[in-house]
């Protein structure tokens, strides 16, 4: 019986390479051809982006600023991924993080030296995404409930408990959908007058840690082994329901840290919806860096500069929000589609047969 | 005849699995196919059922040729299949699941029902048309793919050892509807491995081996021992153990005390299974695969839990023990070697250090230049053939993988073994290499579990024989106690006479 079927190959670096350009390049084309459908102007548009998001100190150290929740949150997918757990709570445990951090630091208040403050700080928004983080790992491993399903789901509850606390018991009292100001000594600093702010060092050193837990520790390689087959690891005596609990610690933790540096570097308060979807794009950034931490610090620079464009070509030429959202979704499909992709060649044959019971 | 099939020859690759097969069947009939493992069996009859084209031979249909290119010409021609593993949607109902793919589709939640519950009633089917699958037993869930077939107007049903997952009572509700159907003038194929069931149900027995049909007769005139002499081989490789130095007080290492397990459909699999292992001995485990095997290994070696009884490692009874403590004193090559064995994602290295790795480890630190070093080594000392060692083991050959596997579970000086089917889809080469390995631990003191289908290789490895049958161990005695027929025999469910081989 002839038919199309797919076969799993692994690829070599080069040819990885090669279709991560191949597919950038099909996607830039794809994007262009939106653009052009809707009417804008494609060079002038090119220009814009470019220099809104590369191509001037300011627009630079914008997308730096884009990238640095991007990294962090990317990072906590990957590790979750990493283990084979299908984290899509990323969102939820930014939320989190940053609704901890903004009540921690409201309720010490003036008084505490920045040098104590903000790692603390740090602690509390790993420690929210932590917790975040483990309900679904609980709830899977105790009741078998579906990762995909109740990460989603504790998304929302995280989205509208900050919408509650920022209106109700944290909010500043004009009424307003955001909390005060957070104490000085809480902020992290920017620099030479741009947005961008020291969380760029904390997601630097979160990718090298992560990058030396995965290849040079014993955790790492249970993590990595229980991902890529349980069963195997259990023939080891792993136990991979420890490991998942593990990296979802870690990985909610990671998203809660993106939820405490856009809090305390970006935003200095908490207000409702202050994540334009970083956790989910934050997916898309751990696939298209093939959950390696350098290729995930890559593709988060990759995807601040895309979000910083598309926002260019909004205040720069006008285009619509929904149209320069599409074009950046456009370009994640293409991308994240053609690597993930990539390992599948199609075989038009007879069925095989292992010389299984012939 | 209603379906003749001539000279049909089928090969995979260097591997000849029919080799110029004729096998005829005519209304009423119920033809027994008997055969051990890789005998053909089912690779005859998925040729019938059009799953693949046979390399020469015609299949004719009331007499007149028929090409049957896809399941669907098949059913076309009226022939149908009950495969082992069911095809079926848990949530719809049983007339769902009967109509799908039909066009009866269009007809959804009208008379249909109804003539599903009436063919149902006419060929001794007892579920109900009206059920949801998913709250369905497995025997009934088989009966809803039997009706597939029937609704699709199937003269000629083939089952594919349809008994090895059913309770004795479902096997009689099933056999009860397979008579009233060859009644009705149905023609039955059944495949299996249980002489018993064939004895009861058949009117004819086809059995074939190595590809061939090697004896056929009405069941009137079939002789039992005829019938097994003609499955098993007669030719024994010379046995390899030369130093039988095995005593009674040589120290228990592995002992199992009435270990019962269910298996993956929650039935039981394992009833009170006993036996010990001493230092320098190999325990053969014979018997067809479904009878138990899988779970005892799994058992022992924690991967399912077992539902009563105990097991102990070298004196001391495993129940309150670590995972860890399990698997650092026992060495398991297990059945399935994607599955169980190897990370296909993960590189040889990883995949020989998979237990090992803590020993390279410092304050949670892996020491990755040592690592990679000592795992350079296996390679070297088990001859793994592999690019590099940080090659993925996907791409690895099958032989290769058991290589990996056999490095990483007998280099850690382990002394409890449990080897499922060491040799199974191995080149001879390949075979003979794991073979000699487990032969040099067994010198080293090692004691071994063997569990293989392949008589030869047991009667040829094995210190004594255990023959499980249903989850129970019939017999276990020493090999040269045993005959070959007589174990033959055991592994199909008769008594095995105590004839010695001579």
């Amino acid at each position: 019986m002839s038919r199309l079927r797919f076969r799993e190959v692994s690829l070599s670096p080069r040819a990885t390479a090669l279709t991560t350009l191949l597919a950038l390049l099909a996607a830039i084309a794809a994007g262009a051809l939106l653009l052009f459908i809707t009417g804008v102007e494609l060079r002038p548009a090119a220009q814009i982006m470019f220099t809104g998001a590369l191509g001037s100190f300011r627009g630079l150290a914008d997308t730096l600023t884009l990238a640095i929740p991007l990294l962090l949150a990317g990072l906590g997918v990957a590790i979750a991924f990493k283990a084979g757990f299908w984290n899509i709570g990323a969102e939820g445990q930014i939320f989190m993080g940053g609704f901890a951090v903004a009540w921690v630091a409201l309720t010490l208040g003036d008084g505490l030296p920045s040098i104590i403050f903000v790692p603390l700080l740090i602690a509390a928004g790993f420690a929210a995404g932590a917790l975040w983080g483990l309900i679904p790992a609980l709830l899977k491993i105790r009741w078998k409930v579906h990762e995909v399903i109740s990460t989603i789901l504790l998304n929302h509850i995280a989205i509208l408990w900050v919408n509650f606390v920022v209106h109700g018991p944290l909010n500043d009292g004009f009424g307003m959908p955001f909390s005060p100001i957070l104490p000085r000594a809480a902020w992290l600093d920017r620099f030479l007058g741009t947005r961008l702010h020291e969380g760029v060092f904390i997601a630097v050193i979160a990718a090298i840690a992560i990058y030396i837990l995965l290849k040079y520790t014993s955790l790492g390689f249970k993590l990595r082994l229980v991902g890529a087959n349980p069963r195997a690891a259990r023939n080891c005596g792993i136990s991979p329901a420890t490991i998942i609990v593990i990296a979802m610690i870690i990985g909610g933790g990671l998203a809660g840290i993106a939820g405490m540096s856009e809090i305390t570097g970006v935003q200095r308060r908490l207000l409702d919806r202050f994540s334009p979807g970083f956790g989910f794009t934050a997916i898309g950034v751990a696939m298209l860096g093939k959950l390696h931490p350098a290729g995930v610090v890559v593709s988060a620079f990759f995807f601040g500069a895309l979000m910083r464009g598309s926002r260019a070509l909004q205040t720069g030429m006008g285009v619509p929000i929904a149209i320069a959202d599409i074009f950046v979704a456009i370009v994640i499909i293409f991308l994240v589609g053609g690597v993930l992709l990539a390992r599948y060649r199609p075989v038009w044959g007879k069925k095989e047969v292992n010389g299984k019971d012939v | 005849m209603f379906v003749e099939m001539r000279g049909i020859t089928k090969t995979f690759g260097p591997v000849l699995a029919n080799d110029r097969i004729d096998f005829t069947i005519d209304r009423g009939e119920i033809v027994g196919l008997l055969g051990e493992n890789g005998s053909g069996k089912t690779t005859s009859m998925n040729v019938l059922y059009g799953m693949y084209p046979p390399d020469k031979g015609e299949i004719l249909i009331e007499g007149r040729p028929a090409r049957l290119k896809s399941p669907r010409d098949a059913i076309r021609h009226r022939i149908g299949m009950v495969h082992q593993h069911f095809m079926l949607i848990p949530s719809f109902t049983v007339t769902e699941n009967v109509l799908l793919g039909t066009n009866g589709e269009r007809f959804l939640g009208s008379s249909e029902t109804q003539t599903i519950e009436h063919l149902a009633n006419e060929n001794g089917l007892t579920v109900s048309s009206t059920a949801v699958v998913s709250g369905l037993a497995v025997g009934q869930r088989q009966q809803v793919e039997i009706l597939k077939m029937l609704y699709r107007n199937a003269q000629v049903l083939i089952f594919d050892e349809p008994t090895s997952v059913l309770t004795p009572q479902e096997t009689e509700v099933l056999f009860n509807s397979m008579r009233s159907m060859a009644v009705a003038g149905r023609a039955i194929v059944f495949i299996t491995h249980k002489l018993d069931e064939v004895f009861a149900v058949s009117t004819r027995i086809v059995v074939l081996r190595r590809g061939r049909v090697v004896f056929q007769s009405a069941i009137a005139d079939a002789d039992k021992d005829k019938v097994i002499h003609s499955m098993v081989e007669q030719e024994i490789t010379k046995a390899q153990l030369t130093d039988s130095a095995l005593s009674s007080e040589s120290e228990v290492i592995l002992q199992v005390d009435k270990l019962s397990a269910l298996n993956d459909y929650e039935l039981p699999a394992l009833d009170g299974v006993s036996f010990r292992i001493h230092r320098g001995e190999i325990l053969g485990i014979a018997g067809v695969s479904g009878n138990g095997q899988t779970e005892l290994a799994e058992v022992i070696t924690q991967l399912r839990p077992a539902t009563a009884g105990r097991i102990v490692l070298l004196g001391e009874d495993t129940g309150r023990k670590a995972a860890t403590w399990v698997q650092d004193r026992i060495a398991h090559i297990p059945e399935s070697r994607l599955e169980t064995g190897i990370a296909p994602t993960m590189t040889v290295g990883e995949n020989l250090g998979m237990k090992d790795f803590p020993k390279f480890c410092k304050t949670g630190m892996l020491r990755l230049r040592a690592f990679l070093s000592w795992g350079r080594d296996l390679i070297k000392q088990f001859e793994i053939d592999t690019p590099s060692i940080n090659e993925h083991a996907a791409n690895l050959s099958g032989g290769n993988l058991q290589r990996v596997i056999l490095a990483r579970e007998l280099s850690r000086g382990v002394r409890i073994i449990i080897a499922a089917y060491p040799t199974h889809g191995l080149d001879i080469a390949a075979a003979e290499y794991a073979r000699q390995l487990l032969l040099a631990q067994r010198k080293a003191g090692s004691g071994i579990l063997l569990i293989s289908e392949d008589l030869d290789e047991l009667f040829s490895l094995s210190d004594r024989i255990a023959v499980l049958y249903r989850g129970k161990i019939v017999r276990i005695a020493p090999t040269r106690e045993l005959g070959l027929r007589e174990v033959g025999m055991m592994m199909m469910g008769q008594q095995g006479s105590r004839e010695r081989r001579g």
